[in-house]
């Protein structure tokens, strides 16, 4: 934070401490409602509080970016000790229907271009991105490469036409969900927005096809975002029948354990993707329908990755749930590989 | 012995420089094309109070994660850094500040707690600071300057990289780090015969 004090100044942007998460949340969606882009970083105890504010940004259809550095947890927790234990809140933590964007970058470099793809999906969906670090990211330090090669221009507002302004429906019913947008003060059209649920124009209105209506609307942004996210990658050897799926900075010590197990003749591959919702699901049917054997390493205690990826796929896999303290040990990942392997040789 | 990547711990109490030394250590390889990964760990309670440790790995090739164990510990005080001796690879070495024993009961040393399958080497880590910086100072350049010497590291990325970290401190600040380097790095070469080697032209597409 102090670093982006001294430095936003310089690109004509501003650093504002807030009293609480809860002010600095609502700080952040004001910037977006008044047409900047805007973003606040936190922890677990902080997405908790901002949880009701992520709830007026999913109705009110107002972007935001929240980056979670995950410790552990619950409450006070393990301040300065690294944990994944968010992933449930980030997907599930909201009254209602409150669909929202969850990224989960593996390393310094995924931070970088990111974010940048996080602000991109939040402003063009006009939709919450809770961006899901951890502290292992967060505070290490790490040789990177880093790619200039962003498209500036791959996601921009939807802006209403000279006729749409005429009888302007900021909450507009389209094909992909999303909906024309102006800022406030903006000429020709003046509009209400609100937590409440409400008709196209934004007014109040608790109808009950209104309320299934708006909903669907919203959920439909999540279905046209796909074709604008990143593929999933898959590395290794893509004849290997042991699978691994992983997420956030497990992902480096799975790429570790997959080496060392490799040295011992044990053939293995990974599915990553920076995305966790939504994400390209067709790649993930594929890469499980190719696997004997799946694991899934995470540092938590219930296997919360692993609960998303058995409900959406229907797989059953080997998990390791390690509620971490430090990071994870590649030799526990080759020794759930050497696991699965000897399974399979019988 | 040869080493193609390596895994070094500082461990301390605040005012040790225990950060300082990771961002040294890694800034120093990695401006030499190394791949650098660092994990610091501190306590929650009190910012500037308790136990912290800097991991650094550093590799001709590239990585992932901060892998497992410990090719070398620095205890820069004993007594935090005793539990940290579990992380430590069978094979692997300890360099304990020399300059204190006597001064802490037993159980507080951390040399009365190194193992056989590990090999501990006294460095008089205070008093070498003391001699170069005239304050406590400096103790975290003493032990930077000894693991050059034992890994056979060209000095000057380390001269280098002091030059460069303190550069806003100015010359006299300078100079008393780069002595504070210079006298660990002396020290474990008169006391310590070279048998490690880390091969640095092996280097496959540079970490940074």
């Amino acid at each position: 934070m102090e670093i982006a004090a001294k430095e936003l100044p310089k690109l004509g942007g501003w650093t504002l401490q807030m009293e609480d998460e809860i002010a600095a949340i609502g700080a952040v969606l004001g910037a977006w409602f008044a047409g900047k882009r805007a973003m606040t970083a936190t922890s677990g105890p902080g997405l908790s509080l901002m949880s009701e504010m992520i709830n007026l940004s999913v109705m009110a259809e107002i972007p935001t970016v929240i980056v979670n550095v995950q410790r552990g947890g619950p409450s006070t927790g393990l301040p300065t000790k690294v944990e994944q234990g968010d992933l449930n809140i980030a997907l599930y933590g909201g009254a209602g229907d409150s669909p929202r964007v969850v990224m989960a970058p593996s390393n310094s470099e995924e931070c970088y271009s990111g974010i940048q793809l996080a602000f991109d999906i939040a402003e063009k969906y006009q939709t919450p991105v809770i961006f899901l670090s951890d502290l292992f990211l967060g505070q290490r330090t790490e040789t990177v490469t880093i790619k200039e090669n962003i498209d500036r221009d791959r996601c921009t507002r939807k802006k209403p036409t000279s006729e749409q302004l005429e009888n302007f429906q900021r909450y507009q019913i389209t094909d992909d969900g999303v909906s024309p947008q102006i800022v406030p003060g903006e000429p020709g059209a003046v509009y209400s927005t609100t937590g409440l649920e409400h008709s196209v124009t934004g007014n109040p209105n608790y109808e009950a096809d209104v309320h299934s209506m708006m909903t669907a609307k919203r959920f439909r942004k999540f279905e046209s975002m796909v074709s604008d996210l990143p593929e999933a990658n898959i590395l290794g050897d893509e004849t290997a029948e042991i699978g691994i799926a992983g997420w956030g900075s497990t992902i480096g010590s799975i790429l570790e354990g997959m080496e060392l197990a490799k040295k011992q003749g044990i053939k293995t591959k990974l599915i990553k993707s920076i995305m966790i919702h939504p994400q390209h699901e067709d790649s993930f049917r594929k890469f499980f329908a190719s696997c004997k054997k799946i694991i899934v390493p995470e540092m938590n205690y219930q296997g919360q990755y692993a609960d998303l990826l058995k409900s959406r796929y229907g797989i059953t896999p080997i998990e390791i749930h390690i509620p971490s303290v430090n990071p994870v040990s590649p030799l526990k990942i080759v020794q759930k590989i050497m696991e699965a392997s000897s399974e399979l040789s019988k | 012995m040869r080493y193609s990547e390596i895994t070094i711990r500082f461990c301390g109490i605040a005012g040790d420089g225990i950060v300082a030394s990771g961002k040294i250590l890694a800034g120093a390889c990695a401006n030499i094309g190394l791949h650098v990964m660092v994990n610091n760990i501190y306590s929650a309670e009190i910012r500037g109070m308790g136990k912290s440790s800097a991991t650094i790995r550093f590799s001709t090739s590239k990585l992932y994660s901060m892998g497992d164990g410990l090719d070398l510990l620095v205890g820069m005080k004993g007594k935090e850094s005793i539990i940290d001796l579990r992380d430590v690879k069978a094979g692997g070495n300890v360099i304990y500040d020399s300059s204190v024993i006597g001064d802490v009961e037993e159980e507080d040393s951390l040399v009365s707690h190194i193992t056989p399958e590990i090999q501990g080497h006294g460095l008089p880590i205070q008093k070498l600071a003391n001699e170069a910086t005239g304050t406590n100072q400096g103790k975290n350049l003493v032990a930077i300057g000894a693991i050059c010497y034992f890994y056979s590291l060209p000095p000057e990325m380390f001269v280098d990289q002091i030059k460069s970290v303190f550069a806003h401190k100015g010359d006299h600040v300078i100079d008393v780090n780069i002595k504070a380097f210079n006298l660990g790095y002396e020290y474990f070469k008169e006391h310590y015969p070279l048998n490690n080697q880390f091969e640095i032209d092996k280097i496959q597409s540079p970490g940074h």
